[in-house]
């Protein structure tokens, strides 16, 4: 790159942060490396430098780079650390229209992760830890040999998104004192459900001496009890409670835990997100235009762009359009004052559409909405029927005849595909498990329970994932879920000779 | 805020786990390889270099919903309307029997040389013919031939052209070794043309001087260029060449297929897909041997006839079985222009077994073992659902061939599939093999058997 070209580069970045600064954005340092554009490719595959070393970033790496080969230069390519400073990097070969873009987005995605109140606790080391880690795991490969790491490795990716990084953490003490305060509270409301059978014959137990029987009863049965309380977070409960890990893979689990804690607000906000980048990018590149700091040229360059990035998928939902839509959608409804009941209320079809009372509040709920929501509420608050149409939504279901596997469209109903978009984010469509009992039947089993809410899992990655589970946690391990709505239970056990046990036992153990 | 310009990116991980991605990918390759060769995509591909293979377990597994196969889907966008289809893809496995396993959704698929395949499946298979001296290859006397060249001979067998070529090559040398020795030198660097100049005086000096180098660096330094040579190059006795005369043998290295099916109404797709995977590794593998292949392809039902290849799998018709019919067609095509000396010659007949002339079929195959043809092989297709299934399980009740087979020639039984159908009765000095294969997972050990009995036939032919 020239350094006449770097230098107006560099006063273009000043403008785009003072008119998204004018426009109310509020975002850290941004520091941007203009790199190669391998090096690109590899940073979008380990999304972030210093990423620990896996053959599925691997495969990533070679898929963008057949991508990029295949669809050629004009794509903004785009990957933004979300640290502080935040991180981001630049393609060298890109022309100046196409970098005005992307630090336009980039500083969408910076005042995002600064505003949004699901990345407030963001772990700002992570960077640094991961590259020391990456060291560190490399080593290992050398100690213990490259297949026990990566089995580790896939391992913890594969559970990395079970843990919840907006839960307090707890040692076991304070999940056992905890428990213990709330279950003696319960007691004496009398509305005592869980531990039932151990109460029975407390009943009469109003004497001082009785009162410490019983505590000391339920001490040593939460005690007893791992985990003391059914948790979401498998990859802790594996880290702290297996007896088969090293050392040496609980460091890596702790590692791929934090980077999971780490991807988890991102994949909550993933179209709020990508949508408002877009939104600002194109505002931004427009004003740029109009001060005459973009030729018409650069403009038109930059249109194309933003159209890829814009592009209907007829396979998924592309993020970057829908969010953009709904955002664009919020900011002209709260601008004209299309919204709340007494818009609703109006019943002549023309009027409504018609309807302004000059407002101007769109930015304002939209900065207000960003700082509170997540995609579930977004899309639950925003998304309607008219914009389902609008965005040319429609369902698919796979079919199979004798010749052919069949993607047919179903449905273009828009209220119905509305509730099934929205009912898709709940949880962001990671299914929920909780790890129940680390010593089920008194065998050491571990037993995970599946929260069913509607959808089955898929079996076969379920069942792969589970022997995921069973690698770490060493003895058998069991997934209870609903299948067609019956009962199923998966199991995943090393050794080909599963124990038999009685299944009332054991709804007795769990009762 | 900065923009910092960096060009010195290493990109160390990317490349070793790419790497990595690889070596699993080949690993899961090896691992399948048996299973691959069932399946149709590879097959219908016909002629392409590269194939695509599916890879299994290499997903990144997690707890996921949804289903595998059936019921699938999701939200998309675009052009459509209820009803419409998006996307479509041949159903894996489609044409092929029930008991292959079938691929659940979101395999991974690569792109895969067909080459390396065939590669690792005879890896796999144990054949120790990959090596390419053990060609099987025909020497054919073709009278005489000039090919080697010596420094020696009578100069009625000068090669011109190379030793013109010697000479160039040695007239380059000389001129430049006198140039670089007399005051030439100076003219290449200073004069405009120097060069060309310095060229041609050398050049001249040396024809002056009869090729003596020595003597040419003399006549430039004392100037006593001539002028009467002109600008050429002498032919000293070190450039002559000489043609060799050698006995001429063409190393001939032809095979022909000749793919005999029973076309009645009971050759279902099911079946004839067998056959053509068969047939497909068959031909690959001997692609692999011999510099040219030709597949010949002959249908009959009560009577042969040759048809082409979309006919021969695609196309169908009415009538008996007379396998007799077939297998004189093939001699006579193998009579008429493949003959024995030239060819490797391949059969593999493909029947469900039902013939009206057994006796009279065993007499034609006597016919063409007898010629010397490097391989035979019957595959007797007969898809679960058979009838025969339900009967006692090797009566071969409704099978006439085999056992008139079994009858004329003594074979060695092979079973593979201890519950199933895979049985094969191999004669390894007729080079002929009997199979009855049920599905897809036959294909693999019939095959091996198949190549198990190459016609390394000492001496060659």
């Amino acid at each position: 790159m020239k350094n006449t070209e770097l230098k107006r580069l560099k006063k273009l970045e000043n403008r785009i942060y003072e008119i998204a600064r004018e426009n109310g954005l509020e975002f850290c340092d941004i520091e941007f490396d203009i790199i190669p554009e391998e090096k690109m490719f590899e940073i979008m595959a380990y999304n972030m430098p210093g990423q620990i070393s896996n053959w599925k970033f691997g495969r990533d790496y070679e898929r963008t780079r057949t991508i990029y080969e295949k669809m050629g230069v004009g794509l903004p390519y785009e990957v933004v650390v979300n640290t502080v400073p935040s991180r981001a990097y630049l393609m060298k070969d890109n022309t100046i229209a196409l970098q005005a873009l992307i630090i336009a987005h980039v500083v969408g995605h910076v005042a995002f992760f600064t505003m949004n109140k699901y990345h407030a606790e963001n772990d700002s080391n992570i960077a640094a830890r991961l590259a020391a880690a990456s060291e560190r795991f490399e080593e290992y490969e050398r100690k213990y040999g490259i297949d026990i790491v990566e089995q580790t490795v896939d391992a913890g990716h594969a559970l990395m998104l079970h843990s919840n990084p907006w839960l307090k953490e707890e040692t076991e003490d304070e999940k056992l004192e905890r428990m213990f305060k709330k279950l003696k509270k319960k007691k004496h409301e009398k509305a005592v459900t869980e531990f039932g059978d151990m109460f029975e014959d407390d009943d009469d137990s109003t004497g001082e001496q009785s009162r410490e029987q019983w505590n000391h009863k339920l001490y040593i049965t939460l005690k007893n009890k791992v985990p003391v309380e059914p948790t979401e977070d498998i990859l802790r409960f594996l880290i702290d409670h297996s007896n088969h890990l090293a050392d040496w893979q609980k460091d890596i689990l702790e590692i791929i835990r934090s980077w999971g804690q780490y991807v988890w607000p991102n994949i909550k906000t993933k179209y709020m997100n990508e949508g408002f980048a877009t939104y600002w990018h194109e505002r931004i590149l427009r004003q740029l235009f109009k001060e005459g700091l973009l030729t018409a040229e650069e403009h038109a360059e930059c249109n194309y762009s933003n159209s890829l990035v814009k592009a209907m998928n007829p396979y998924s939902m592309n993020p970057y359009l829908v969010g953009f839509e709904i955002w664009e959608d919020l900011v002209e409804r709260w601008n004209t004052g299309r919204h709340g009941r007494d818009w609703e209320e109006i019943t002549d079809h023309d009027a409504k559409l018609a309807y302004d009372d000059k407002s101007m509040k769109g930015h304002e709920k939209m900065m207000k909405t960003l700082r509170t929501s997540n995609d579930w509420m977004f899309m639950n608050n925003f998304l309607n029927a008219d914009l389902v149409r609008k965005l040319q939504m429609y369902l698919y279901v796979k079919k199979s005849n004798v010749f052919y596997e069949e993607l047919v469209i179903t449905d273009k109903e828009a209220e119905e595909i509305k509730q099934i978009i929205i009912n898709s984010f709940s949880h962001s469509g990671i299914p929920k498990m909780f790890v129940e009992n680390g010593n089920a039947l008194e065998q050491g089993i571990l037993l995970i329970k599946h929260e069913h809410i509607g959808a089955d899992l898929n079996p076969e990655y379920t069942q792969k994932t589970l022997e995921h589970v069973q690698f770490l946690w060493g003895e058998k391990c069991m997934l209870d879920t609903i299948k067609q709505k019956q009962k199923f239970r998966y199991t995943a056990n090393k050794s080909k000779d599963v124990p038999t046990f009685d299944d009332t036992e054991f709804k007795k153990l769990l009762a | 805020m900065s923009i910092v310009y960096h060009d010195d990116w290493e990109i160390k991980k990317g490349i070793k786990d790419a790497k990595r991605h690889q070596d699993k990918i080949d690993d899961a390759i090896r691992k399948n390889v048996r299973d691959v060769i069932g399946e149709e995509s590879i097959i219908t591909e016909q002629g392409k270099k590269k194939v695509r293979v599916p890879v299994k377990g290499m997903k990144d597994y997690r707890f996921i919903y949804g289903g595998n196969g059936e019921g699938g889907g999701g939200i998309g966008q675009g052009e459509g309307d209820a009803g419409d289809v998006i996307g479509r893809k041949p159903k894996p496995g489609q044409g092929g029997s029930k008991g292959g396993q079938g691929h659940g959704e979101g395999d991974m698929e690569v792109e895969v040389d067909i080459d390396y395949l065939l590669d690792v499946m005879f890896e796999d298979l144990g054949l120790p013919w990959l090596d390419p001296k053990k060609k099987n290859s025909i020497e054919i006397p073709k009278g005489w031939k000039f090919e080697n060249i010596s420094k020696k001979g009578v100069y009625s067998r000068v090669h011109k052209k190379r030793t013109m070529m010697e000479a160039v090559k040695r007239n380059v040398l000389f001129v430049q070794e006198v140039i670089q020795n007399t005051y030439l030198k100076d003219i290449v660097e200073e004069k405009l043309n120097g060069f060309e100049t310095a060229q041609d005086m050398a050049s001249r000096a040396l024809q002056q001087a009869k090729g003596d180098i020595e003597k040419a660096i003399e006549i430039i330094e004392n100037d006593e260029l001539n002028g009467n040579e002109s600008v050429g190059f002498l032919i000293h006795d070190d450039d002559l060449r000489f043609k060799v005369i050698d006995e001429d043998v063409e190393i001939c290295s032809k095979a022909v297929v000749f793919a005999l099916m029973d076309v009645s109404g009971s050759m279902t797709p099911d079946k004839k897909y067998l056959m053509k995977s068969l047939l497909f590794w068959l031909v690959s593998w001997l692609r692999k041997q011999y510099e040219a292949v030709e597949i010949r392809f002959i249908q009959h039902t009560e009577i042969a006839k040759e048809v082409d290849e979309d006919t021969f799998f695609y196309g169908g018709d009415w009538g008996g079985t007379v396998a007799k019919s077939a297998f004189d067609k093939a001699n006579y095509i193998i009579d008429t222009e493949y003959p024995t000396d030239e060819w490797n010659i391949y059969t593999i007949y493909c029947s469900d077994g039902e013939d009206f002339q057994p006796a009279q079929a065993v007499s034609s195959m006597e016919d063409m073992v007898n010629k010397g043809i490097n391989m035979l092989s019957y595959v007797e297709i007969k898809p679960h659902h058979d009838l025969m299934d339900e009967y006692t399980t090797y009566t071969y009740g409704y099978s006439t061939l085999l056992p008139e087979c079994q009858k004329k020639w003594k074979f060695n039984e092979v079973v593979v599939d201890k519950k199933g159908m895979g049985k094969f009765w191999i004669n390894e000095d007729l080079k002929f093999l009997l199979s009855v294969i049920k599905d897809k997972t036959h294909i693999w050990p019939c095959l091996k058997h198949m190549l198990g009995i190459h016609p390394e036939r000492e001496g060659g032919k």
